[in-house]
């Protein structure tokens, strides 16, 4: 029985080669889509979850509370927690290790290189396992000069050879010592949050200045990772954390815990759940991705539904028959739901093929190490099950329709022997594809949109040709700053030049509290930058009121003081911070006296808004000091060509600090980056909104075809009487045109407040009715598919003679 | 009106040539009624297809009102055929979809004419066949006879000249069969040519002249007595 199930299921497909081709395609299309959604999905929610205490392993994370900014948390918190709670909760507490992430001055010989390297606690060792592939990982944490390296970093500066015993040179702030090689291990799996290239026992001497490298309280200064006792509690040490922080913590004024917070999370949920305000987590992403998995297998299976359910009066004669013949509804459903589930497992087959092609490149794509493991149960029950379920789903309702057709009538009669019920489910399921389709297409176009918006957006400098100089106090470099800067000055292209503490998009921040009187509680939290007085002049930001800090003056300059000795300082502020200290306006402030915790400050002038930190961040309040020499970064004005300026620049740099690498980015560059996340999200909605799109006119295409197929002779009619090929197509292209029409009228709305909710994380965003010409944008697109595909399918039906539709009955 | 010279028509599949006409000389006047006869296959639809432009002659020339038509393109026929011809078909060909109103109206919607002296016109044929109380309805719901009087409607709301008529009665008993030919003779008295093809001596005795067709060539033609 089955056999022959099976035989005239297989002929079925062999005969309607248009619509099987349309199936299998587009549910094998839809489902690679999904194959390779769900894999993405799984690794990106594999993170951390293999370490062998995974359910007692948190990671900290802090908050400061100061400012009217909302809490952000941070991934990065003090060196100083780890003394503190291993003191409070030695009850709780198994092991605990720091993590001081850094990027030293790495010498092999004459090989000099900038690279990430790990300064951490000996019981990073109780938490983490490392596979040692060489040499003894213990010996790393045994004294202060040893150095583990993973497999990569060693074959990076050794190749080859053994690199055990081999000694480099390591230079970062007050530490310059040589290091020599006593393990080698495995590299961490790319499914670790963890990054650690290199690692060496941290050294609180050498790190004792600058402070923020571990001893601020209010820095963020080390990854932090901690180790239940098996049976303790993660609740005991949340409690217990404000207590701790109002002990340990040294403020001026109030406690502790009023300013900073630190929590725990699981270190396995830390890379799907934590966000650091209220961006999108992993979690929310591969939730939307699933949704894109499913509604794209939805969108092929319709087509099958579609074409099973349009196609049936040719398939009634065939079940009439059978039922002459003895067959009873069940044996015909079985034998319809045998078809549709054969249809989708070589819809599903050929999907893996795909997705084995198409997989190096997706992985790529991703950026994540994508692969099909033929051993992996989980993969193949997945198949499996969405196989019998779509081809379930898919072939149900042909099946129950088809099969409870009265014989009589269908052998009799030559009328249609369509229900109504039938074409309308299938104006409802083509509406869902183009409704899908079309918020698809609305949401790529925003995300584009805000990209767009929020990279060309004035930020009040000048971004075009900016090249930032980073870390001009490194190494050798440190104290011949201000000699770079001059001769860098010089260069013909350049119009000008300046160090600061912070140049745009570099991820730094400091801050402080300031406010127009001492008293700590009307003081908020606001950056700080140190410039020189070349900084607003490069950056093309105009004065608001007052004066520039002025080169030759002095008294301009910042002098280090104390609370206990406070000297007055001049400032500029911007405008922002002028108006949140309560200054009417910018002229209003120029020569008050405000302050920095009990320092006071005298304000010199006032420049306008420029948004100096990521592009992302709400306009922050800055207060600017003036210093000659003290930037962390050069930042160069320049005209000309930009490869020019770097090697100019780079060789008025190799001359003073030969040893200390140059590191170079372009402002416009640094931004962009900021969207890298957005811009990736965009590509990947981009490819799978196309995927449903095209998915969703194959179906049209289909549905065009047996419509056509099934009007043959009302269109003969019709050109009997008169009507041109023009007036058939036009026809052929309204009746599909309705449920576009429809699936606009639903995709608008939902895309509507979607996407406006999803604007809503960026301070800096699109207006909201820029979605309406998105919303018509991509109605267009949807009407314009359809018409294609319809209009293509008709116009050969209306073209043939009409007597070839009359001839035969 | 029409005249035919040396029109043959020749079916070509990849291994076998059909001649379905072969050197038809036919010549029709303006108000004729004329019947085509023959057994099956001897080429009446054929020839009935060509006249009414649905399909283009092989061979020779054919001409309408002095135009030879035999060579236009379909897009041309279209034009000529639907100022000019009304057919009626022995399985009636009602769209299923569209009332019987609608189904008429459809002859007019192709012909620039307003909604209204559409909804007028197609009012007044229906009386004239009488059907009007049956407007609303589908064709499903009609009998066999009521659906050709429908054709018939249909085939001459846009005071088309001439009617084809392909075995208008095939399809119907004899007492509708008579009723169908009794309106296309009070057709025909009103001044359209009719040409039909039927192979029912007794209705082909409402033309006035016989076309009898051979394995596609006219072998004789009658002309009834008045």
């Amino acid at each position: 029985m089955l056999a022959n199930y099976l035989r005239s299921a297989i002929r079925n497909i062999a005969k309607e080669r248009l619509y099987s081709a349309i199936n299998i395609g587009g549910l094998a299309v839809g489902l690679m889509a999904a194959f390779l959604i769900l894999l993405f999905v799984r690794f990106e929610l594999s993170y951390d979850k293999e370490w062998a205490n995974a359910d007692r392993l948190y990671r900290m994370d802090t908050s400061f509370l100061t400012g009217p900014e909302p809490k952000a948390r941070l991934r990065r918190l003090s060196g100083q927690l780890q003394a503190a709670m291993l003191s409070t909760f030695p009850e709780e507490i198994e092991a605990a290790a720091r993590l001081r992430a850094l990027e030293p001055t790495i010498r092999d010989g004459d090989k000099v290189t900038d690279e990430l390297v790990q300064w951490a606690d000996a019981d990073l060792l109780k938490i983490f396992q490392f596979r040692v592939l060489k040499g003894d990982m213990k010996a790393a944490f045994g004294d202060k000069s040893s150095l583990a390296v993973s497999r990569t970093f060693a074959e990076n500066h050794f190749g080859d050879a053994d690199p055990l015993g081999r000694v480099l040179n390591l230079k970062v702030y007050n530490l310059d010592r040589d290091y020599r090689i006593v393990a080698v291990y495995e590299d961490l799996p790319r499914n670790s949050e963890l990054d650690i290239p290199a690692v060496a026992l941290m050294d609180e001497e050498a790190f004792a200045e600058p402070h923020w490298l571990l001893r601020n309280w209010g820095s963020t200064s080390v990854e932090q990772y901690v180790l239940l006792k098996s049976g303790a509690s993660w609740s005991t040490i949340q409690a217990g954390m404000p207590g701790l922080l109002d002990k340990f913590v040294e403020t001026r004024s109030g406690k502790g815990s009023s300013f900073l917070a630190m929590n725990g999370m699981k270190f396995s949920d830390y890379h799907a759940h934590f966000v650091t305000l209220d961006e999108m987590s992993v979690m929310a992403k591969m939730q939307i991705l699933i949704a894109i998995a499913v509604v794209l297998v939805l969108v092929g299976a319709i087509n099958f539904v579609n074409l099973a359910t349009a196609q049936a009066i040719r398939r009634t004669r065939e079940v009439a028959l059978r039922k002459v013949l003895g067959a009873g509804r069940p044996q015909l459903i079985v034998q319809f739901l045998t078809e549709s589930i054969l249809i989708t497992l070589i819809a599903a087959m050929l999907a893996v093929v795909l997705l084995e092609f198409s997989l190096p490149a997706f992985a790529e794509f991703l950026d994540a190490p994508l692969e099909l493991s033929y051993d992996d149960g989980v993969f193949w029950a997945s198949l499996i099950a969405t196989v019998l379920v779509v081809g379930g789903l898919a072939g149900f309702y042909p099946a129950f329709a088809i099969s409870g057709s009265r014989p009589g009538r269908i052998l009799m009669a030559n009328k249609s022997a369509e229900s109504r019920g039938t074409i309308i489910l299938r104006q409802v399921l083509v509406t869902f594809q183009f409704a899908v389709s079309v918020i698809l297409i609305v949401s790529t176009i925003i995300i584009y949109g805000q990209t767009w918006f929020v990279t060309n957006m004035d930020p009040g400098y000048d971004r075009n040709n900016l090249l930032v100089v980073q870390g001009v106090d490194r190494g050798d470099m440190k104290d011949k700053r201000a000699t770079l800067r001059d001769k860098v000055r010089k260069l013909s292209m350049v119009r000008a030049a300046s160090m600061s503490s912070e140049t745009p998009s570099d991820g730094n921040n400091s801050g402080g509290n300031f406010g127009p009187t001492p008293v700590r509680d009307e003081q908020i939290n606001m950056g700080e930058i140190w410039i020189d007085d070349a900084f607003f002049d490069t950056y093309r930001i105009e004065m608001a009121a007052g004066r520039n800090f002025s080169g030759t003056n002095e008294a301009d300059e910042f002098q280090d003081n104390t609370d206990e000795n406070p000297v007055e300082n001049r400032v500029m502020l911007n405008a922002f911070a002028a108006e949140q200290m309560g200054f009417a306006s910018p002229d209003a402030a120029i020569g008050a006296l405000v302050y920095n915790g009990t320092r006071p400050l005298r304000i010199v002038g006032v420049a306008k808004n420029a948004r100096l930190q990521d592009i992302n961040d709400p306009q922050r309040a800055e207060v600017y000091y003036f210093t000659r020499d003290r930037g962390y970064n050069l930042t160069v004005r320049f005209g000309g060509s930009p490869t020019e300026v770097v090697e100019a620049v780079r060789s008025v740099w190799m001359e003073l600090a030969p040893f200390t690498p140059f590191v170079f980015t372009f402002v416009d560059d640094a931004v962009a980056e900021e969207f890298e996340e957005e811009v990736q999200m965009s590509r990947i909605l981009t490819f799978f909104s196309g995927l449903a799109v095209l998915i969703a006119s194959m179906g049209l295409y289909g549905l065009a075809a047996v419509s056509a197929e099934r009007r043959t002779k009302e269109i003969g009619i019709r050109k009997v009487l008169g009507a041109r090929v023009r007036d058939i197509v036009m026809m052929m292209v309204w009746q599909f045109s309705r449920p576009v029409i429809v699936a606009n009228l639903i995709a608008w709305p939902v895309a509507f407040f979607t996407m406006s909710s999803w604007l809503e994380q960026y301070p800096n965003r699109i207006d909201s009715w820029l979605m309406l010409p998105a919303c018509m944008a991509a109605g267009l697109a949807a009407f314009l598919i359809a018409w294609a595909t319809v209009a293509g399918r008709a116009y050969l039906v209306a073209r043939a003679k009409p007597i070839n539709a009359l001839r035969y009955e | 009106m029409l005249k035919m010279h040396n029109l043959s028509k020749i079916y070509r599949t990849d291994e076998v040539e059909t001649i379905a006409l072969n050197n038809v000389n036919i010549e029709i006047n303006s108000g004729e009624f004329v019947a085509i006869m023959g057994p099956s296959g001897c080429g009446k639809s054929t020839l009935l297809n060509i006249i009414g432009m649905l399909d283009n002659p092989s061979e020779g020339d054919y001409l309408f009102f002095d135009e030879n038509v035999a060579r236009y393109s379909e897009a041309k026929l279209a034009n000529i055929r639907k100022r000019h011809i009304g057919f009626i078909f022995q399985s009636f060909n009602l769209i299923d979809e569209l009332t019987v109103a609608e189904n008429i109206e459809l002859a007019l919607l192709y012909h620039d004419i307003a909604a209204s002296e559409r909804r007028d016109r197609v009012a007044a044929v229906m009386d004239k066949v009488g059907i009007a109380h049956r407007a609303k309805h589908m064709p499903s719901q009609l009998s066999g006879g009521q659906q050709q009087r429908v054709a018939v409607a249909r085939a001459v709301v846009g005071n088309q000249s001439m009617i084809l008529a392909d075995e208008p009665t095939g399809n119907l008993d004899s007492a509708h069969g008579q009723e169908v030919m009794e309106m296309l003779q009070g057709l025909n008295e009103e001044g359209t040519t009719i040409v039909m093809v039927t192979h029912s001596p007794a209705h082909a005795d409402y033309a006035r002249r016989t076309i009898n067709l051979f394995d596609g060539q006219v072998v004789t033609e009658n002309l009834r007595a008045a």
